[in-house]
């Protein structure tokens, strides 16, 4: 969960970029402080959420969770997501989080009706309000006025929210170190069953829409779903994820920052995975091509990279799921790994281990900057814009065979 | 009338008339002695009170003196006790602990069915019993104080160990049942034997240990060793007599309380009538007898029609000491609520309820989590309930609903990595906590194997250790600090360096000495107040 010493100094890196974007925003006192603990505040807010998915998932496979704590952790979901409604919805992206696998135990808790089917719309909201909040203080950028627009469509009344300022910005450092490691169940994608990709590769893209919609009928279910473990619950989130991007075939940069800050936290987590050992799954890999296809992506405000670096590593087991696909070879043999020497399983897997000296250490930090700079370099030119987009239909088709394969059992 | 008659009254003379005195008014005899008798009566009163005055202030004198050796006043002052109690409480720079004895295994790979879940003294202090992971229960007994020794209280060692309850398998849910122990709670002793109650997730049992020091010699029909004699060699008759053999103890399970719960069983409490006791899961409580094992009463219900709605659970339960027709139960939102079960059948309309409003200073993500109560004691007297949510012991007046009467902060250093505890799952650790004998002190655990105490009569606080280092019998424990600014002094121990895998969960305080048991994660620690 916490990662070696390497990962101290891109704290500090971080912490560096938060106080960079503090004085660039400079202005009103007002403002920053403001401005700057809004950030934390919904990257806290984020990661806790994506920390109580994560825990709602893991089941010990014998004994029974306790409720007490599944009820917690319940309470905490719905609280974000109250907030998260409260301020204002942007557009419904489908971005169903995966639901917690049901305690057979609990008789009546089965049966009851996704209370977290809004989740789908305000899961990227988090991110979508990222963006507007760091993209006034830096450059002009082509997004800052679509992104303006999207300030002002959210009021987010920061009264309402829990944390004061003050301790967000006490919190700060040790925010810095919450929010990365806590992975993203809902958009780390294990397919159950590794899908034929040769075959996936053949068939072309086809059109996504009824994908949405069957994540759509998936979300009444989400709380009673046993069938449905995590990873195909997972698969499912994934298959909206990249749903979404490919129903806009001609992106504007409006509508693609916002599925690209919702995809980003989960983007970065298989970004990771995909950089760190060449061989990581294609699923992973397949998402990252939109957003490696986006010029804009390099010159993103470091707002923004905080944001991309706030994304937690993925899990252990997701990787471990992801690991089986075999097209990473063919693909990504020519991507450049040396700048990546940790390993996204030792610092998600302490999740779920005893983490006795865990608060000594600080969490990993994505070296987002580095790895989008690799990213733009090897993939600014248009050729591989088209190879990119072709592995991210695989991958669709593939998770669309998933999803047929599910819906058929 | 002649003047002579007169003159002859007057003239003559002779002898002076003896005027015949006034018979003394001479009361009979028995009043006379009544008399005495109230005489010598006040004298002897009037002694009396000087004699007890001067043996009222000998005893006050040497209770002053004699402060410390608390059994030997004990036994010959009962009266005084108390006092000698109140003057040497936990915090207080008089009383200093010292390590007695640790118990369990010394290597640090821990056995998970070695993990201790549960520590009860008995009311007597005698029998100090403790549950595992794995379905046990070992009682270890006090022994009495040595003549040589009388500053030294008795060490504890093993008197029985059973299995209470072992693993099962629900097949209906596929689950399995953990035969984890989580409370044990001890009945008053009626008789020579013990009872006690242990409950797993799902079942309660009740275990009555006895002790056997005869057995039966001489049978007609057996041998010694059981076999049946051959009846050919039978050729007398005799009456089988008892004679003394090695103490063995037999711990039999009397009752099984079974199937009356759906959720995991978080408390149980005896009940001051000696005849009922009460169990409660996370959304009921019910209600037993003793003595019958197949039926119990429900008397609070908080399961929505709609599990969907849940949003509360029940965390622990307790029976008042001395009213039996009063519990609490505290809940997961933080509050706590008294129903009287006079009132009605179903107690889910509480007559009190308990609830501190939120500070908004340090609202956060978190406020709920930890604001969840783990445990819940009342005070031996019967005025005031403790409860123990993640951050601070608060203790409560029955009579005050609105807020506690005292906090206190166990490890407020922790405020600030509630995120990563929460991630860990350390911030849904279930702290227990305990009163002293006469609820003076308050205790409670904490993480890297402290434990806190907090006197509420001279508002001191301490931290103690529990750890291998402090063992050296009679080696007095010294008080441990958690530095939370930058500058760390020496022996103080930075928040980032506390081993969040060492806690202390569990403790408990001997009803009437100053002895306490705290277990860490599978050994138990026995400290003892140091005697001069």
């Amino acid at each position: 969960m916490f990662g070696k010493g390497a990962k101290r100094k891109l704290d500090e890196d971080e912490e560096g970029l938060e106080g960079k974007t503090l004085e660039v925003a400079g202005g009103g006192l007002g403002l920053v402080p403001e401005g700057l603990s809004k950030v934390s505040y919904t990257l806290q807010r984020q990661t806790i959420f994506n920390i109580s998915l994560m825990k709602l998932y893991s089941q010990r496979p014998l004994g029974e969770p306790s409720l007490e704590r599944r009820v917690l952790i319940n309470n905490m979901l719905r609280r974000i997501q109250d907030e998260l409604k409260q301020e204002g919805s942007l557009r419904p992206l489908l971005l169903p989080p995966s639901p917690p696998p049901d305690d057979p135990m609990d008789e009546g808790f089965r049966e009851a009706p996704p209370s977290f089917g809004v989740l789908s719309a305000a899961a990227p909201q988090p991110s979508a309000l990222l963006m507007p909040a760091i993209i006034p203080p830096p450059s002009p950028h082509p997004m800052v006025p679509p992104n303006g627009l999207a300030s002002q469509a959210c009021p987010a009344p920061l009264e309402s929210c829990l944390t004061p300022a003050s301790l967000l910005e006490e919190d700060g450092g040790d925010s810095a170190f919450c929010t990365p490691s806590p992975p993203t169940p809902p958009l780390s994608p294990p397919p159950a069953q590794p899908p034929p990709l040769p075959s996936a590769l053949l068939s072309p893209a086809s059109p996504r829409v009824p994908a949405p919609a069957s994540s759509n009928d998936g979300l009444p279910s989400a709380l009673s779903d046993m069938e449905l473990g995590p990873p195909t619950a997972i698969t499912r989130t994934a298959a909206a994820n990249t749903t979404t991007v490919t129903t806009s075939p001609s992106p504007t940069p409006l509508t693609q920052s916002p599925h690209l800050a919702s995809l980003s936290p989960s983007l970065a987590g298989p970004l990771r995975d995909y950089k760190t050992a060449g061989a990581k799954p294609e699923a992973a890999g397949a998402e990252l091509r939109p957003m490696d296809t986006l010029p804009t992506l390099p010159t993103l405000p470091p707002g923004g990279l905080v944001d991309i670096s706030s994304s937690p590593s993925s899990p252990s087991s997701p990787s471990g799921f992801l690991s089986d696909l075999a097209l990473d070879d063919v693909l990504f043999a020519d991507i450049d790994t040396s700048m990546y020497d940790f390993d996204p399983c030792t610092t998600a897997g302490a999740v779920g281990a005893t983490a006795g000296g865990g608060l000594t250490k600080l969490p990993p930090v994505v070296t987002a900057d580095d790895l989008l700079k690799s990213l733009a370099s090897p993939y600014s030119g248009p050729a591989p814009q088209v190879s990119a987009n072709q592995p991210f239909k695989i991958d669709l088709t593939e998770l669309d065979h998933i999803m047929e394969v599910l819906v058929g059992s | 009338m002649g003047r002579g008659e007169n003159i002859a009254h007057l003239v003559q003379p002779g002898r002076r008339q003896k005027t015949q005195q006034e018979p003394l008014d001479v009361d009979p005899l028995i009043i006379r002695f009544l008399r005495t008798f109230r005489e010598i009566l006040k004298f002897v009163l009037f002694s009396y009170t000087v004699l007890f005055g001067a043996l009222l202030l000998a005893r006050t004198t040497q209770q002053t003196r004699v402060s410390s050796s608390k059994s030997r006043a004990r036994d010959r002052y009962p009266l005084s006790e108390p006092l000698i109690m109140a003057g040497a409480g936990g915090g207080n720079s008089d009383v200093q602990w010292c390590f007695s004895q640790v118990k369990g295994a010394i290597d640090d790979d821990v056995a998970e069915a070695d993990i201790i879940s549960t520590v009860e003294f008995n009311h007597s202090g005698e029998l100090l019993a403790t549950g595992d992971k794995g379905g046990r229960v070992v009682i270890f007994q006090q022994e009495p104080e040595t003549k040589n020794q009388p500053q030294c209280r008795g060490e504890y060692n093993v008197y029985s160990t059973f299995q209470s309850h072992e693993p099962e398998f629900d097949y209906l849910k596929s689950l399995e049942i953990e035969e984890k122990i989580n409370k044990i709670r001890w009945l008053p002793q009626k008789n020579a034997a013990q009872f006690l109650l242990s409950t797993n997730d799902k079942t309660i049992k009740l275990w009555k240990i006895s002790e056997r020091d005869k057995r039966p010699e001489g049978y007609n029909l057996k041998e010694e060793d059981g076999r049946y004699r051959d009846l050919n060699t039978v050729t007398t008759l005799r009456v089988p007599v008892f004679r003394p053999m090695d103490l063995m103890v037999e711990a039999s399970p009397r009752r099984v309380f079974a199937n009356a719960h759906t959720y995991h069983i978080n408390s149980i409490s005896v009940n001051s009538d000696c005849e009922t006791y009460l169990s409660a899961d996370d959304l009921r409580i019910n209600l037993w007898n003793l003595e019958i094992n197949d039926r119990s009463f429900n008397i609070v219900d908080i399961k929505p029609a709609n599990m969907e709605e849940l949003t509360e659970v029940i965390t622990a339960a307790e029976f008042h000491p001395n009213q039996c027709n009063t519990f609490v139960y505290s809940s997961s939102k933080g509050t706590i609520r008294l129903c009287d079960m006079r009132a009605s059948a179903l107690c889910d309309k509480h007559t009190k309820q308990f609830e501190e409003p939120e500070d908004p200073n340090n609202r956060s993500f978190f406020s709920e989590i930890i604001s969840s109560i783990s445990d819940v004691k009342f005070s031996h007297s019967g005025r005031y309930m403790m409860t123990r949510d993640y951050l601070s012991v608060k203790i409560w007046d029955l009579n005050m609903e609105s807020r506690p009467v005292e906090t206190y902060q166990v490890h407020e250093y922790l405020r600030s990595k509630l995120c990563s505890l929460y991630e860990n799952d350390c911030i849904f650790d279930k702290f227990e906590c305990c009163w002293n004998g006469n609820d003076s002190v308050v205790m409670t655990g904490s993480y890297n194997n402290f434990f806190r105490m907090f006197d509420r009569g001279y508002r001191q606080d301490v931290t103690l250790e529990a750890s291998r280092e402090n063992s050296k019998p009679r080696s007095v424990l010294k008080p441990r600090k958690v530095s939370t600014g930058g500058k760390r002094k020496k022996d103080e121990i930075s928040v980032d360096s506390l081993d969040f895998n060492k806690k202390i969960l569990h403790t408990a305080w001997h009803p009437l000495d100053n002895i306490i048991a705290v277990a860490t994660t599978n050994n138990l620690y026995i400290f003892q107040e140091k005697l001069n």
